[in-house]
């Protein structure tokens, strides 16, 4: 399963109902709903797969993971054209 | 699952801002910044009224188109694709501007901009998209259950006189004054 982390020196800050995060790897801020920003945190503990993130949300929403699997899987082509995640490249000893 | 990824954070968390039984779609819109036509803009919503634009779609985001615009979705299916506007886009930019009337459509909604070739699935219904028409759910492909995917293309949306956001230009029948609206109209818009 292909994991994602968070970019390095990003700053997430709520204003309002939404989140502002910037992004040095661009130089640019996004306007984020909850469900990015949640995302976020999530890998601000550690990288994980669309999985893991799913699990964690599930306990947080109280929604089954899979109901949140394709929510998620396709939030990351998003949130990496922002700058905000990045795709880890595979390694041979994390387990697939 | 590794039981650190279970810990909330003690600051104030999106994870604990999440509603339970409610999980939208993801959203992220890039802001450009507008302040040096903001600063000379008065009444920029009467400007953008007297002049009604209806900008055409847009493959290319970058800071020179300066109206405010949402990303189309494309849900393939087996010839021509249909695509779709995401509520949570929309609502994503109604909620920078506090006070205005709520969009047209919510969170959970989505709305056909171009029809494709085949049916989709939405919340366990079979449908025949109908551009212009806002649907209760997400939409699915019937055969494997994928999901609208963004394309790369981004429509511009129309605002009212209050600042309502009415719809998007390309789709939909425009009931009294409406516009597209420039990005710096729009942070710094203050309803009345």
């Amino acid at each position: 399963m292909q994991r994602f982390a968070r970019v390095e020196g990003i700053l997430v800050e709520p204003i309002g109902h939404l989140w502002a995060a910037f992004s040095p790897a661009t130089g640019e801020t996004a306007l984020l709903n909850d469900e990015s920003a949640s995302i976020l945190e999530v890998l601000e503990i550690e990288p994980a797969d669309t999985a893991a993130v799913c699990a964690v949300l599930s306990s947080d929403s109280g929604i089954a993971p899979d109901e949140l699997f394709a929510l998620v899987d396709g939030s990351w082509q998003q949130l990496t054209e922002v700058g905000l995640v990045r795709e880890l490249p595979v390694s041979r000893n994390h387990p697939q | 699952m590794n039981k650190k990824l279970q810990d909330p954070t003690a600051h104030t968390s999106a994870r604990r801002r999440l509603v339970r039984g409610a999980f939208a779609a993801p959203a992220a819109l890039t802001l450009y910044s507008g302040s040096a036509f903001a600063a000379t803009s008065l009444s920029c919503v009467a400007k953008e009224f007297r002049n009604p634009t209806y900008p055409a779609v847009i493959t290319d985001l970058s800071p020179s188109d300066t109206y405010l615009r949402v990303p189309l979705y494309s849900l393939a299916g087996r010839s021509t694709p249909s695509t779709w506007i995401n509520g949570s886009d929309i609502n994503l930019l109604a909620q920078q501007i506090p006070g205005t009337d709520p969009p047209y459509i919510t969170n959970f909604q989505w709305q056909c901009f171009s029809v494709g070739l085949s049916n989709v699935k939405i919340n366990t219904v079979t449908v025949t998209p109908i551009a212009g028409i806002v649907y209760a759910g997400q939409p699915s492909r019937i055969s494997n259950g994928a999901l609208p995917m963004q394309n790369g293309s981004y429509v511009a949306i129309r605002i009212n006189t209050n600042g309502k956001i009415v719809g998007v230009v390309g789709v939909g029948v425009p009931t009294g004054n409406t516009s597209a609206v420039h990005q710096s109209c729009w942070t710094s818009f203050k309803p009345a």
